[in-house]
């Protein structure tokens, strides 16, 4: 092993190491290895730079300016509050109605934003009605992971496959809008089932229905209290759409997902005629930093050789069985991104998957939707294995619900287990028709 | 009906009264009533029962709401005699809650007509919390063209930026100070407005924490206190009796820990105030205890 490699694997390792335990904040580990690996001139400088996808980056960045203009007008608090309204207390609609608004924002938009809005009124509303919130706060920070998993926008995993192979908005629905609706069903289900006490209906109890009605005045109050913008909604809601369609025409406009979301991001900007800066204060630079860290972490390895190594010696040497290869992927990624940030894993895991690609032609794109079901669903294994449970676990805290590790996990890892299953089951049937 | 429940009520009629006057939190209650008989699943002979359990608790908030406690007392009333009857009805008991609801708003304007006198061209009027007074009578006396000057005491973000928001809405010429300050404008002010949840049938009000220091101090300082009420917040209950809720918890600063505690509201003597007005216009000490019985009735 020559020098080159030996210091782009420890580098790599230690940043994994510090992003994975939280050690230090994720942009600056990232970026903290590739300034190591520049100054011992492992990499230099331009090769660093190529090595950055900025597809994704775009893609994040604009998709980032149109929740942000989203976010000031008041669209996410007004479809919550609506929501609470519609559920009227019924603890099984309070569960489904969140559940679908979850899953769509989530395939739309990013999953922190979403839970960022979501769990608070959730906390409100079930604890006004006696309920315990832990659950619903558990459920829709895992059904933010399932929604997000079924669009090329919706997690980042998606974003970076998505950017770095090539592969379409409208791939990302078609191969797996499926599963993942599957999967929310089958989760809603799981869920209801085994906490069926928590759903009973309160339509019998009339404290209960009196309560409602004093607790959604209360959350109108509280979280219509702020100004709503209706002309920067619909600006917003009407570029969000303009976006979403030129997603779906990629491959007649061919427009890349990340020109399409800045174009429409920056534009949206102009006419709505935000200040900048504010739509700027919502994006999250260090996440951006992260990323383009790590596309300069991993492609040190591959220059070096290390995914090639790694590829040829761990996945290749499963042998050519396409059952087992679509297999080994998607669990490896399932139970990896559970404890592991699946966001760098991906990065990783790309050059791997292309490698295999390349040996065998067979698996068509079947290898990067196992890759992509198993970084974005096994993200619901532990509190960890995505921002979106990180985030919903702090704003529960805030609120006075303490979800602990172990109890995060006694749920989310059945849940994860069983969308990983039907998940195979799903990509066994797409490997049967492919031979 | 559980602990927590009753606790849970008692907290969101709370957490309403800071952003709403008693008036329109009882609106909100009556609506909530209606909604929860209208969505209630009971056997046939049932809803007399689920309606005094609805009821009993209503009445047993903290602190007591008037003037929906009267009205439950109305409607307890109503509901047993009904019941007595055989005739007892979803439909009749929400027509009945309607009938509460236009009597509300009917008292509610008759109020606020019966207080437009008391605002005169350049007062110099001190408020303090959400009540009928600001929601309704310093908008209706703005739109009526009297010329006045309102000086705002700072309570917390929520209840006061409610009022700075009513203020500003309605183009009132304003001013903010913490309750503190207030001994620096006694050459000034010409009226302190009150509104009140409830009077108790011992001679007290019930007011918003924070209320019985400006009074007790515009009284000192000789400045007319005008209180504006319905007749349907006045109580059956004595002062004790108002299940005034004191809310305590752990707290520490820079390593001092202690008990911090604070009341849902304040209790003040009747005779400190000077004018008491209802939607039948000033009532004198003597009038309420017939007023009170035929509240009621």
């Amino acid at each position: 092993m020559d020098y080159g490699t030996l210091i782009s694997i420890i580098v790599f390792l230690v940043v994994f190491v510090a992003i994975t335990f939280e050690l230090v904040n994720k942009a600056v580990a990232a970026f903290s290895g590739v300034a190591i690996l520049i100054l011992l001139k492992v990499i230099d400088e331009h090769h660093a730079i190529k090595c950055i996808d900025f597809e994704t980056i775009m893609l994040l960045f604009g998709m980032m300016i149109i929740v942000s203009v989203l976010k000031h007008s008041g669209l996410f608090t007004i479809v919550s509050v609506r929501i609470s309204e519609l559920t009227r207390g019924s603890p099984i609609k309070i569960l489904i109605l969140f559940s679908i608004v979850t899953a769509v924002m989530s395939a739309f938009l990013d999953n922190v934003t979403t839970v960022l809005i979501i769990i608070p009124i959730i906390i409100e509303l079930t604890r006004g009605l006696g309920l315990d919130p832990k659950k619903y706060v558990l459920s829709q920070a895992i059904i933010s992971n399932i929604g997000g998993t079924a669009t090329l926008i919706g997690d980042p995993p998606n974003v970076i496959i998505g950017s770095k192979v090539g592969l379409t908005f409208n791939q990302f629905m078609i191969n797996l809008g499926p599963p993942v609706i599957v999967i929310f069903i089958v989760v809603l289900i799981f869920i209801w089932g085994t906490n069926r006490n928590q759903f009973k209906p309160i339509n019998t109890n009339i404290i209960k229905l009196f309560t409602v009605n004093l607790l959604l005045e209360k959350i109108r109050y509280d979280f219509l209290n702020m100004k709503i913008d209706y002309t920067l909604m619909k600006k917003g809601v009407l570029f969000l759409g303009i976006a979403i369609i030129l997603f779906i025409t990629q491959t007649m406009t061919g427009l890349a997902p990340g020109v399409v979301a800045i174009s429409v991001g920056i534009f949206l900007v102009l006419v709505s005629g935000m200040n900048l800066e504010t739509a700027l204060e919502e994006v999250e630079w260090s996440t951006l930093m992260f990323f383009v860290g790590l596309f300069i972490l991993v492609g040190a390895l591959e220059e070096n050789g290390v995914i090639e190594w790694f590829a040829h010696n761990v996945f290749l040497n499963i042998g050519d069985n396409p059952y087992i290869s679509v297999l080994v992927v998607e669990w490896v990624a399932g139970i990896a991104s559970g404890f592991l940030d699946n966001i760098p894993f991906t990065i990783t895991m790309i050059p791997i998957v292309e490698i295999m690609n390349e040996s065998n032609p067979l698996f068509q794109d079947l290898l990067w939707w196992a890759l992509a079901l198993g970084a974005c669903l096994g993200g619901n294994l532990t509190i960890v294995g995505a921002s979106a449970n990180i985030v919903s676990i702090g704003i529960a805290k805030k609120y006075g619900v303490h979800i602990s590790f172990l109890e995060f996990m006694k749920f989310g890892a059945v849940i994860s287990f069983i969308s990983l299953i039907i998940a195979s089951i799903y990509l066994i049937v797409r490997v049967n028709i492919i031979i | 009906m559980s602990n927590l429940e009753q606790q849970t009520i008692d907290k969101l009629f709370r957490d309403l009264i800071r952003v709403y006057s008693t008036s329109a939190t009882s609106m909100i209650g009556l609506d909530s009533i209606k909604m929860a008989i209208t969505e209630l699943v009971c056997e046939e002979g049932g809803l007399a029962d689920e309606i005094n359990k609805l009821s009993d608790s209503i009445k047993n908030t903290q602190p007591r709401m008037f003037p929906l406690d009267n009205l439950m007392l109305i409607l307890d009333g109503e509901v047993q005699s009904l019941s007595d009857a055989n005739q007892l009805k979803k439909k009749t008991i929400i027509k009945l809650i309607d009938d509460f609801k236009l009597g509300l708003d009917s008292d509610l304007d008759e109020l606020t007509q019966k207080s437009l006198e008391w605002i005169d061209d350049g007062d110099f009027i001190v408020i303090h919390s959400i009540e009928e007074t600001i929601e309704n009578l310093i908008p209706e006396a703005k739109l009526k063209g009297k010329d006045f000057k309102i000086l705002v005491l700072k309570q917390d973000i929520i209840t006061t930026g409610k009022i700075l928001k009513i203020l500003g809405e309605n183009n009132i010429e304003f001013e903010v100070i913490p309750e503190y300050d207030l001994v620096h404008y006694f050459g000034e002010l010409t009226k302190l407005f009150l509104g009140t949840q409830a009077l108790t049938n011992d001679q007290h009000i019930v007011c918003d924490p924070g209320t019985s220091n400006i009074v007790s101090e515009c009284h000192i300082h000789k400045v007319p206190i005008c209180l504006f009420l319905k007749t349907l917040k006045f109580s059956h209950y004595p002062a004790s009796d108002q299940n005034i809720h004191k809310n305590s918890y752990k707290d520490e600063h820079k390593g001092v820990k202690y008990k911090y505690s604070i009341h849902s509201n304040d209790i003040i003597k009747l005779n400190l105030i000077d004018h008491i007005i209802t939607e039948k216009g000033e009532v004198s000490l003597n009038d309420i205890p017939a007023i009170r019985e035929k509240v009621i009735a």
